[in-house]
């Protein structure tokens, strides 16, 4: 058994931190001991492993993902954290503004171990809602036309302490939204409660874009469903809220619209419509006047309800047609939206194939084509959308070219052409060619 | 080409310059992301760690003593989110053979080298007290001043930690190996 002291000293000794004398003491005792000895090549051994342990690289999007979120966040000098003050409002601490950081952060704003938050919902409703609202921290006192009260006072991280005085409001458009059930209802649920301990989230309710959503029925009714709240504890919406791209997205009537759907709601409980959302090129396309309109449409609303159509949002190809103006102007059109409806069109959305030749060009300026759009409306066409070798035709690139040919696409608007996709012959040389 | 100090970048930061904050996020989210990495041992939540630390450390920036190593703030806030998650999946407790192998997920497993992982495996059988100062001794190379900083402790319980900390690892290596890790 090595003596806790010496135990040290070959610590110190490895880690360079040893008196001459200490090296000393140390040596003459390894000399002495063998089984010293083995342990001190033992702790050195284990020592150089973990210096060569190699550091991990981060994953790709970090920086710009928290880039962005710092983009979106209020500067720390001119905008305290709502988050933050909130939890010092209610927190019963003695410590000081500077110790904020020296102590294990809180695991959540309205629970946790040391049992500081026990909120009463209203409380936390009135006061999220004033901030929300961009009134708190308030310019000014003047021209107050009402107050709250009931915040408890408590000292930590600021020293200025809310109070009925500084929460104060200044138009009757805030009022409104105080007086609100909906707005109260969701502050109230534990899924909000649990969302807003996210960092990203919380980045995102500190956006102008975000408030000024807040103030749409349409907006704050998606916010009190229960899918759109089960939602907001998914990482890929938030990361969705963290992008400007969403943000600015949330401004336009056509997606607050669309979040009112119940269908749009419902597929945002589906994990590949919120791994879609957290894509660059799906905020993009949030982001076109043609996409946000497309999603105000019933039967794009009904296609994010089907599991084949959300599998392919999951998609890269998939995406990255959304970015490109072409689709987006397809999707606008009622035949292309009336296609999206069907389960052929959508089952031929999941495969590889049909995704491909969504990614090329000639397939999207096609879309873009009336004769295709009607084309594609067509029961036949669709069905023939179905077949593995009509699929496969779509993945050649003479099959594409054809379909900007004017000529093959007026074909196409032709019954007997398209039943002839649907064809046993067809079926029979897609099989032949397999 | 000048590299800029990170107290002047906290101050340009303070002054409203965003993109100041921008190269502090580069200069040390690696860093945060393997301190959260190797106390957690999830690479994805990893990351979300990271990115809490640092939007955190914006939001409290007016707060920071520039006289202190901002890099050390940040590794406190790395190491408190790191610790609370853990507290959070109530693997503090328990942090048994089931946690190990519930952890070592193969799918969501960062790639390293064998060697890498038998450490890592290893370092995720310490305690949480433990393992946070081996990581930030040997993945940081922090001295024992800094460490003490970090976690607001004196110098003297940092060595004692970070000692016990290695007789423990050495031994757990040991059993896992059948020998000696020399």
């Amino acid at each position: 058994m090595i003596p806790d002291k010496y135990f040290e000293l070959m610590n110190k000794e490895i880690d360079g931190t040893s008196t001459k004398a200490e090296s000393a003491r140390l040596k003459k005792y390894l000399q002495q001991h063998s089984e010293a000895r083995q342990m001190q090549k033992s702790l050195q051994s284990l020592t150089q492993r973990l210096h060569q342990v190699q550091l991990v690289e981060p994953p790709g999007y970090l920086q710009k993902t928290i880039a962005n979120m710092v983009s979106g966040a209020p500067s720390p000098t001119t905008h305290r954290s709502f988050w933050n003050d909130l939890i010092a409002q209610f927190t019963p601490s003695t410590s000081t503004h500077k110790e904020a950081y020296m102590e294990q952060t809180p695991q959540g704003f309205f629970s946790g171990k040391r049992g500081i938050l026990v909120l009463s919902g209203a409380v936390v409703a009135v006061i999220a809602i004033v901030y929300l609202a961009g009134l708190y921290p308030p310019a000014s006192t003047e021209n107050a036309v009402g107050t709250i009260g009931g915040a408890q006072k408590a000292n930590k991280y600021y020293s200025e302490q809310l109070s009925e005085k500084d929460v104060v409001l200044t138009n009757t458009q805030i009022q409104e939204l105080l007086q609100n059930d909906q707005v109260q209802k969701l502050l109230k649920t534990t899924e909000f409660r649990k969302a807003v301990e996210n960092e990203a989230f919380r980045a995102a309710f500190n956006s102008d874009a975000f408030r000024a959503a807040m103030n749409s029925d349409a907006f704050r009714a998606a916010l009190n469903s229960d899918a759109f709240r089960a939602a907001f504890n998914s990482d890929a919406l938030r990361a969705a809220m963290s992008s400007d791209a969403f943000r600015a997205a949330l401004n336009s009537d056509a997606l607050r619209a669309a979040m009112s759907s119940d269908a749009f709601r419902a597929a945002l409980n589906s994990d590949a419509l919120r791994a879609a959302m957290s894509s660059d090129a799906f905020r993009a396309a949030l982001n076109s006047d043609a996409f946000r309109a497309a999603l105000n449409s019933d039967a794009l609303k009904a296609a994010m309800s089907n599991d084949a159509f959300r599998a392919a949002m999951n998609n890269d190809a998939f995406r990255a047609a959304f970015n490109d103006a072409a689709f987006r102007v397809a999707l606008t059109s009622d035949a292309f939206r009336a296609a999206l409806s069907s389960d052929a069109f959508r089952a031929a959305m999941n495969s590889d194939a049909f995704r491909a030749a969504m990614n090329s060009d000639a397939f999207r300026a096609a879309m873009n084509s009336d004769a295709f759009r009607a084309a594609m409306n067509s029961d036949a066409f669709r069905a023939a959308m179905s077949l593995d070798a009509f699929r496969a035709a779509m993945n050649s690139d003479a099959f594409r070219a054809a379909l900007n040919n004017d000529a093959f696409r007026a074909a196409l608007s032709n019954d007997a052409f398209r039943a002839a996709f649907d064809s046993e012959a067809l079926r029979a040389a897609g099989k032949a060619s397999d | 080409m000048n590299v800029k100090a990170d107290s002047d970048l906290v101050k340009d930061c303070i002054s409203g310059n965003k993109q100041s904050f921008e190269i502090l996020i580069e200069r040390y989210k690696k860093q945060v992301f393997n301190v959260a990495l190797r106390i957690i041992n999830n690479y994805d939540d990893a990351g979300e760690i990271t990115q809490t630390t640092f939007i955190k450390a914006f939001e409290k920036l007016h707060t920071f003593d520039r006289t202190r190593k901002f890099f050390s703030w940040l590794y406190r806030i790395a190491t408190n989110e790191s610790i609370n998650y853990l507290k959070s999946r109530k693997n503090i407790e328990s942090l048994d053979e089931n946690l190990v192998s519930s952890e070592h997920n193969p799918e969501q497993h960062f790639a390293e080298s064998e060697q890498d992982e038998s450490i890592q495996q290893a370092i995720m059988r310490l305690n949480p007290e433990h393992r946070v100062v081996i990581v930030l001794c040997h993945f940081n190379n922090l001295s024992y001043k800094e460490i003490g900083t970090i976690l607001d402790l004196p110098t003297r319980t940092v060595k004692s930690r970070l000692f016990s900390a290695r007789r423990n690892l050495r031994e757990i290596l040991t059993q896992e190996q059948g020998h000696d890790p020399r």
